[in-house]
């Protein structure tokens, strides 16, 4: 058997290793543990054995040349012995597998670790970027993050706080004199402005300027819409098993059921078989996958939109589901609701079919992977058994973030998701 | 809920005899801790209960217990390592960060060590350099360690009872000017659960995060400002790692000010830490920067009069926030 | 020889054969493990046991399953000696998830409680103050098991083993202290770095002190049966010095070893290595043909081949893991 001799790892973080000189020339005869090569790394200089006895083959690597950790530099053969023409294992001795992250197009491009870092974190392609030297340094990226952001006009002192209520209320800040450190402006300078503008003389139009809830909601959504990249995916299900199980519900139990209660406990138990589903994308590229089933509902109040939180909605019953839906609804109407009602969650249901809505593109809520739009059932002609037939019809859309998600594995969960709803006694298995 | 008033030090002592008679498993090592019932007197007839085998006076060899107490909490013991002060932790940060911190996740979850290193931290007794210092920071920065330092007799009992409990390595900080202080705990059993900070006064105009003994100067220093039309909330996080952050940043945000004080040193301190926390979580909320008191960056000095200049107080919180709420 | 007359037990031919086999596959795995790093699979860094295997066999040879073992970075040997599994071993030094550790412990970590294995540790005399905690909490448990800490001479220049076999002592803790003296600390000759003599420093501590030749399993066996049986009946600790050698550098990148001849590791290798010399003693005293051992090397080869194969297809620990067992 042909023994190889390699470059070996001689250290942490050792990618390859200079060949020195070779103390044998192609073809000489060798005794195992004669010293054939002499290698260097950047902390060692050391003459490799030869693993066995035998003759010299073929030299495959030249003095002075890098070779890479775990590379053959030449082979001790048996007589009568070829040299393997091509290494069955190079797969195998190929060094330390190199992270997928690391084989993005990205990769080819020269850069500094530093530049590498910050052009990610500001969501830039190296390649995009012209390099002064050689390769992109950290001043490279700078430049060309200064190219592309249009230099502010020079913001007039504020505390944040001050900030966030100017913007939410319109106010000008260079227009307020601040009663803070060298003029700042704080909240205090900003009470008596925060009450709506006076109307305009266009008698054509109203400006309303919303509460701070509204603001909120509508930052929100905005950065969401414009950053997360969604897709959707549509099934229409046979509501008849789901209506004669809020129906038994209703006979059963004195708490009211409704239908997004059911939905929600489909939902849970669906989101257990499919936790991809339940999981959030994180800004430095990885995917968190969550181990609480928190369900939100989006609910719509006087001022903006709330989704207070079922939490551990598949550790709970239908008629737990219902109560807590129930005092969550209520609360969230009467502005009552707790901080802690509206964190934690981990996926959303939208549900607009009491409007008569058949169908919708609901927008996720970050970091929720995705969202769940519920239109109206509908009573509706539909083949069953090669018959026409009336069925109660609805239509489920799911929004997702396409960066924690693809179209196979949530067509999976969406049909885990129908068989249940069509079928609830499924849930019992 | 009927309550009795007790010392701080009775608080400890009334925790680790429970949790010594309701498991077997629970044992103390440390110096002086048997029949002079430790060097603070808040453990005296402790061992005639329990006998020498469970309350172990160790020679003065603070690693070398630290380590026994590794070994026996990985093999199914739950021991409690008193190390009479915390400057002597020092001595003990081998096992505690490189052995204690980290056998679970280098074993892969295999292996826990459930061990309390219960000391002590705070200035004030003139002790000087070398027996004044509060070092809990330096286990803070420990992952895998969690790190106490209860307020008062009632946390300092149900948080070391859930210390004792929880199966991970626990550094359990307390001051020790608060022993002889007294305060309310319920006559019946409790736990007060390890990560959950606690609001010890409520207000609207600023936050003052406090731990330890500061907790009382920043009440005290809540009185003041309340006489100054400031309503000052006061939180004590009461484990400093892991912190409740949910808590601080909530409050921060309603108050729009945080101050926070800790008898560490500031540089590199808890108080870096948790007003990074603050001005992370709560910086669109706030109208002010967030400040930081800790103890100065000096070792303790012995002199009385240099001694208590080095600590925050409640006159130079009140001042301080004083200027946060724009009224200095 | 091992076991030349005088009056010894005579030749269990089945026994040795077992230490045989048991040596062999450390030496293999060992070869394995070297193999596996030169050719970059390996990350990181690793100690090889080669030369050394007679300490680990011969002592563990005399353990029960239920007692308890404290490593060093030099130890897989020890590992495999106490139990653990091939594959598990391969997959933990390669940094996949079906490692002993989860791939979270690595080479110098690993543990395994279900063979009494309380991990392999990264500082050299921090282990020793562990196993007197599992020596203290077996007797705080009232079971008869004993702890064994395995170290080598670099150990005796930290203070942590002084602590540990002073309250060792004291207590009658049931601990062996194995000194796996390899004439090296790292990089360094040990006379350079130890004054006096070492069973003195055992001796000291009235602690039973005893030297045996590192090289011969027999006799490693024979010593350690003699002090776990004595520590076992509450006599307490003792101190076991076995001479040996490591044939290799102090880590497989350690290639030139300036520090020391290859004459004097040949002598070594050639006279007294522990495989060669107790096959020997298997042919000449046991009439054991030498085909049997030929043909069970080559069962221990293909078990170490099939393993390693199988721990370099598994799969990596997924990144969603690194934040697993901080906490219990």
């Amino acid at each position: 058997m042909a023994h190889d001799i390699i470059m070996p790892m001689l250290g942490m973080n050792q990618d390859t290793g200079t060949l020195v000189r070779w103390l044998k020339a192609a073809g000489d005869p060798v005794a195992q543990g004669d010293p054939v090569i002499e290698i260097a790394t950047d902390k060692i200089t050391v003459e490799l054995e030869a693993p066995a006895a035998g003759r010299l083959s073929t030299l495959l690597a030249a003095e002075g040349a890098e070779v890479p950790v775990g590379q053959a530099m030449a082979y001790i053969l048996a007589e009568g012995e070829e040299m393997p023409s091509k290494d069955p294992e190079t797969g195998a001795l190929s060094p330390l597998d190199p992270s997928p992250a690391a084989l993005s197009p990205d990769s080819r491009v020269e850069a500094s670790p530093v530049a590498r870092r910050l052009a990610a974190s500001h969501g830039l392609n190296l390649s995009d970027i012209p390099a002064a030297g050689g390769r992109i340094g950290r001043q490279d990226v700078e430049a060309h993050l200064a190219r592309q952001t249009p230099s502010a006009s020079r913001n007039p002192l504020a505390s944040p706080k001050a900030r966030r209520m100017a913007r939410a209320a319109s106010v000008d800040l260079a227009q307020v004199s601040g009663s803070g450190p060298e003029g700042a402006v704080l909240a205090a300078d900003l009470e008596d402005r925060t009450s709506p503008p006076p109307a305009r003389a266009t008698p054509a139009t109203d400006t309303i300027v919303p509460s701070p809830k509204w603001q909120v909601m509508a930052q929100r959504l905005a950065e969401c819409w414009r950053t997360v990249p969604h897709f959707h995916l549509s099934r229409t299900a046979d509501a008849t098993q789901l209506q004669a199980w809020r129906q038994a519900c209703r006979e059963k139990y004195d708490q009211r059921v409704t239908v997004t209660d059911l939905l929600v406990k489909i939902l849970a138990a669906s989101l257990r078989e499919h936790p991809a589903l339940n999981a959030s994308w994180q800004e430095e590229g990885a995917i968190l996958r969550h181990q609480e089933v928190n369900i939100g509902l989006a609910v719509a109040v006087a001022d903006g939109l709330l989704v207070p939180v079922i939490r551990q909605a598949d550790h709970r019953s239908v008629t737990e589901i219902a109560v807590e839906r129930e005092r969550l609804v209520t609360a969230a109407q009467a502005d009552t609701l707790a901080m802690a009602d509206l964190e934690g969650g981990t996926f959303t249901v939208t549900n607009l079919g009491m409007f008569g809505v058949e169908r919708m593109n609901p927008i996720i809520k970050p970091p929720e992977a995705a969202i769940l739009g519920v239109g109206a059932i509908k009573e509706q002609v539909t083949p069953v058994e090669g018959q026409p037939a009336i069925r109660p019809l609805m239509d489920l859309t799911l929004g997702c973030d396409h960066r924690a998600l693809e179209g196979a594995t949530v067509s999976r969960f969406l049909q885990t998701f129908v068989s249940y709803l069509e079928a609830p006694l499924l849930l019992l298995d | 809920m009927s309550m009795r008033r007790i010392s701080f030090g009775d608080a400890i002592r009334e925790a680790i005899d429970e949790e010594m008679a309701r498991d077997s498993q629970v044992f103390m090592i440390g110096e002086d801790i048997g029949a002079a019932g430790s060097v603070f007197k808040i453990f005296t007839g402790l061992q005639d209960t329990y006998g020498p085998e469970r309350i172990i006076d160790s020679p003065i060899s603070e690693a070398g217990i630290a380590g026994i107490g590794v070994g026996a909490a990985i093999t199914g013991m739950r021991p409690i390592v008193d190390i009479m002060f915390g400057d002597f932790t020092t001595m003990v940060m081998d096992q505690m960060v490189n052995q204690a911190a980290k056998t679970h996740y280098m074993s892969g979850g295999k292996l826990t060590v459930p061990m309390v290193l219960r000391t002590t931290m705070g200035a004030g007794r003139a002790s000087a350099a070398q027996h004044s210092q509060s070092l809990h920071a330096w286990l803070s920065h420990v992952p895998g360690v969690k790190v106490v330092a209860p307020s008062t007799p009632r946390d300092a009992k149900g948080l070391l009872k859930s210390a004792i409990r929880d199966d991970n390595p626990v550094a359990f900080f307390e001051d020790k000017m608060m022993y002889a202080w007294p305060g309310e705990v319920p006559d019946t059993e409790y736990l007060i659960p390890l990560g959950k900070g606690d609001i010890k006064r409520e207000g609207q105009d600023i936050t003052i995060v406090a731990t330890s003994s500061m907790v009382h100067e920043s009440l005290s220093a809540a009185e003041t400002l309340a006489s100054l039309g400031i309503a000052a909330e006061v939180v004590d996080p009461r484990t400093v790692s892991p912190l409740d952050t949910e808590l601080l940043i909530a409050s921060a945000r309603k108050t729009s000010r945080a101050l926070v004080v800790d008898e560490g040193c500031q540089q590199y301190g808890v108080t870096g830490e948790i007003a990074s926390v603050i001005a992370d979580g709560a910086f669109y909320y706030l109208d002010a920067p967030v400040k930081r008191m800790g103890a100065m960056d000096v070792p303790v000095p012995f002199a009385p009069s240099l001694e208590t200049v080095t600590i925050p107080d409640a006159a130079g919180i009140v001042e301080m926030a004083k200027s946060l709420c724009g009224k200095a | 020889m091992a076991n030349e007359g005088n009056g010894g037990p005579p030749p269990d031919a089945e026994a040795w054969l077992e230490l045989y086999e048991r040596m062999f596959r450390i030496r293999c795995f060992e070869e394995k493990a070297n193999d596996l790093y030169v050719r970059g699979h390996m990350p990181g860094i690793t100690h090889l046991y080669i030369g050394e295997e007679a300490v680990a066999v011969g002592v563990c040879s005399v353990l029960r399953p239920d007692d308890y073992i404290t490593s060093t970075h030099r130890g897989h040997g020890h590992c495999l000696a106490k139990g653990a599994d091939l594959y598990h071993m391969f997959a933990e030094l390669l940094g996949r998830a079906d490692g002993y550790c989860r791939g979270k412990g690595g080479s110098m970590h690993i543990a395994d409680q279900d063979t009494g294995n309380l991990g392999a540790n990264g500082i050299v005399g921090g282990s020793t103050s562990i196993a007197a905690g599992a020596g203290l909490s077996a007797k705080l448990r009232g079971t008869d098991q004993v702890a064994v800490a395995f170290f080598g001479d670099g150990a005796l220049g930290q203070g942590q083993l002084y602590e540990s076999m002073n309250m060792a002592r004291l207590w009658r803790l049931p601990v062996l202290y194995v000194c796996e003296n390899n004439l090296y600390g790292e990089y360094t000759p040990n006379d350079q770095t130890i004054a006096g003599e070492i069973l003195d420093r055992a001796r000291a501590f009235d602690i039973a002190a005893q030297e045996v030749d590192g090289q011969n399993v027999l006799a490693v066996q024979q010593a350690a049966q003699h002090l776990v049986d004595r520590a076992r009946a509450g006599q307490g600790p003792a101190f076991l010095q076995c001479t040996t050698y490591r044939y290799r550098g102090h880590h497989v990148g350690d290639v030139d070893r300036p520090y020391r001849s290859p004459e004097e590791e040949r002598a070594w290798e050639q006279n007294r290595d522990p495989l060669r010399n107790l096959r020997q003693d298997l042919t000449a005293q046991t009439r054991t043909d030498p085909a049997v051992m030929d043909q069970l090397e080559g069962q221990v080869q293909t078990e170490i081949e099939d393993a390693a194969d199988q721990a370099l297809a598994a799969a990596a620990p997924p990144a969603t893991e690194v934040g697993l067992h901080v906490y219990a």
